[in-house]
């Protein structure tokens, strides 16, 4: 014992403080790779930063939306410093995953490479009596071996891997007095599992991808508005109700990671509202008037719409204030009538446009988003959370008259800018079709943030709830 | 030694907030002597190299948990050794084999050693069979027992030792085979 210890000391004190100089390029690589992690890093919080932007932009949306100041602003608060805290571990794990199956994957690659190569080596060597009898032996070793652990649920992959090296720590044995012979072995098997590890690696699969889409959307629209007083005195109807409607676009995706995507694309986009008052004649100045009571389509059972509307203008054509602004029209629409409200003498300027039939105003947007999805569930059936922001640009502003005359386009809303920002939330739902394909549905509400009408006056918010559904396509 | 203390200090915190420079003064100052742990872990130095590089990004990654008690090089030493490890782990699936046959051990001088340079003993060591090299080393030079080095390594007391002593003759066959003759030329000189 005494005389192992004295080989085992001199061989500590030979290694202890030996050292060699690296080659150049392992300080090259590691440099490298710290940039990449930097790099990568900045991304994730960006990623965070941004998402955590969005959750704020929602809140700060929805508090203006709704009217609801209170409540939402502590949430506001814990909502931020969330993200911050998981980021790290929504990293590393899956990382150290991907490793895992990279390598019982090589581990399975290399039994099928060498598996052959060992019979072969066996059969070469001289003692084959010896040899037959040590596989015999060898065989119900690793049988053992592989009933206790596939009590222990091993995947198969791992049984093949567990039952090779058996088989390579018993041949060892029996070639005992053949020591060189399995030493190349050694190496050679080593070789080979590394260079496999090597290709696997290389070939180590991308988290990064993208991702095209094609959706249809099905929706309800309708907005927020308020008006200052004075308009509002000109703008008679009180209802108005929100429309369905259909948009839809195209969709591009990049993976960042596994969980998180960033969205862009293009959509197309309908807003507006239906406004009809039934009439009431007489029962104040606000309703029809006298004018107009003669003609039998006007009673309290039809719809029809009135409002007040101004005439003689410098600019021509006749002005009605609307829900979303003022509706600038060249002229009287067909199957409309104006009336001056000479009853009242305050009023002696202002005129009424009365007609059968319903008010409605339409705003049509092409939208370019920009989302972040960060996928919930990620199986055959996947769930993903989507928010972000969208530019509007407004390339539809028309007003109709739906009356005996049919549909007509009677004008455009003044002062709506035509770049606007609105904000989306969404849940998504996929079902995946194949190793591509995926169908998706995916209900989006969309909101603008700001009145799309310039009019100091007016404030106009149009949103939208659309149902998305439509096929995603992997590469 | 209180400035190369300092310096070192500086060094660390320079590692911690992510400074290049400080980096590289680490990576210099203790770079060939982990690359030396390495390759006695190492089958050859192309996986040596591949472990140092591993290794150097946990400790930058780490450094700021580094807490200033006890030796920074022992520190970083362990996680080459732990890369290592890793490695090998990966690489070689473990099962609780008993192998518990003592081997004859060979009758070679231990003057042999005293022959041969380090960077031949590693070339050696390098050509052991992976678990016996990593039991080897364990025990040899990081000074680890076997229970240790059963638990480190999921396999029984009995395999390590085992493994050490199969490892320890192998070795000394080897040495004698290659450097045989030079056994012979030092006792000469010696003698």
């Amino acid at each position: 014992m005494s005389k192992k210890l004295n080989i085992d000391d001199s061989i500590r004190e030979k290694l202890d403080g030996f050292s060699a100089a690296p080659p150049s390029h392992v300080w090259d690589s590691i440099q490298s790779q710290l940039d990449g992690q930097r790099k990568k890093r900045r991304m994730v919080y960006a990623g965070w930063i941004s998402a955590a932007a969005v959750v704020v932009l929602a809140f700060i949306a929805g508090w203006y939306f709704s009217g609801k100041t209170v409540i939402e602003e502590p949430t506001m608060a814990e909502q931020q410093p969330a993200p911050e805290k998981t980021q790290e571990p929504a990293v590393l794990p899956q990382d150290k995953g991907i490793e895992i199956e990279v390598d019982q994957l090589a581990g399975a690659q290399d039994i099928n490479a060498i598996d052959t190569k060992t019979n072969k080596t066996i059969s070469e060597t001289r003692m084959l009596a010896e040899g037959e009898r040590a596989a015999e032996q060898n065989k119900s070793d690793s049988e053992q071996f592989i009933a206790t652990r596939s009590v222990e649920s091993y995947s198969l992959l791992e049984r093949i891997e567990a039952m090779f090296t058996a088989n390579q720590s018993n041949v060892s044995l029996v070639e005992k007095s053949n020591e060189t012979k399995i030493e190349e072995r050694f190496t050679a098997d080593e070789m080979l599992i590394a260079a496999n590890l090597r290709n696997l690696n290389e070939q180590k699969q991308q988290e990064h991808g993208w991702i095209i889409g094609a959706q249809v959307s099905p929706g309800y629209s309708s907005h927020s508005a308020s008006h200052n007083d004075s308009y509002a005195q000109n703008m008679t109807y009180e209802s108005d109700n929100g429309g369905s409607n259909i948009g839809g676009g195209i969709s591009v995706q990049y993976k960042t990671g596994k969980r998180l995507r960033v969205e862009s694309g293009i959509y197309y986009a309908k807003d507006g509202q239906k406004a009809d008052n039934s009439f009431n004649l007489f029962a104040s100045d606000k309703d029809m008037l006298y004018g107009a009571a003669p003609d039998a389509a006007y009673d309290g059972m039809n719809t029809g719409f009135s409002n007040l509307v101004q005439t003689g203008r410098s600019e021509g054509g006749i002005a009605m204030n609307s829900t979303a602004g003022v509706i600038e029209m060249k002229s009287t629409p067909r199957g409309a009538n104006i009336s001056a409200n000479l009853e009242n003498s305050n009023d002696v300027t202002a005129q009424r446009l009365y007609s059968d039939g319903e008010f409605s105003q339409v705003f049509e947007f092409v939208e370019v988003p920009l989302y972040l999805r960060y996928s919930l569930l990620d199986k055959k059936i996947g769930i993903e959370l989507l928010g972000g922001i969208n530019a509007g640009f407004v390339i539809g502003n028309n007003a109709y008259l739906d009356n005996s005359y049919g549909v007509q386009n009677i004008g455009s809303t003044a002062d709506i800018s035509t770049l606007n920002f609105s904000g989306t939330l969404g849940v998504g739902v996929n079902y995946a079709l194949g190793k591509h394909f995926s169908f998706a549905l995916e209900p989006r509400l969309n909101y603008y943030l700001s009145s799309i009408n310039s009019n100091p006056d007016v404030n106009y918010r149009p949103y939208r709830i659309g149902f998305y559904t439509g096929v995603y396509y992997e590469f | 030694m209180r400035k190369i203390l300092e310096d070192l200090k500086k060094i660390i915190n320079g590692c911690a907030s992510g400074n290049k420079r400080a980096q590289e003064q680490l990576y210099q100052l203790f770079a060939p002597k982990m690359f030396g742990v390495c390759l006695r872990y190492a089958k050859d130095s192309t996986e040596a190299e591949d472990n140092l590089q591993e290794g150097f990004i946990k400790v930058f990654q780490n450094i700021g948990r580094f807490r200033h008690e006890g030796s920074l090089e022992g520190w970083i030493r362990r996680i080459m050794v732990n890369v290592s490890l890793e490695k090998f782990r990966k690489q070689h699936v473990m099962h609780p084999v008993e192998d518990v046959s003592i081997y004859e051990g060979q009758n070679v001088s231990d003057d042999i050693l005293a022959g041969i340079s380090a960077k031949e003993l590693i070339a050696v060591i390098q050509q052991l069979p992976p678990r016996y090299r990593m039991v080897f080393n364990l025990f040899v030079i990081e000074g680890m027992n076997h229970q240790e080095i059963s638990e480190e390594m999921k396999i029984t007391v009995g395999t390590s030792k085992s493994n050490l002593a199969r490892a320890r003759d192998i070795l000394k066959r080897r040495v004698k085979e290659l450097y045989g003759d030079i056994e012979k030329t030092s006792n000469y000189t010696a003698g």
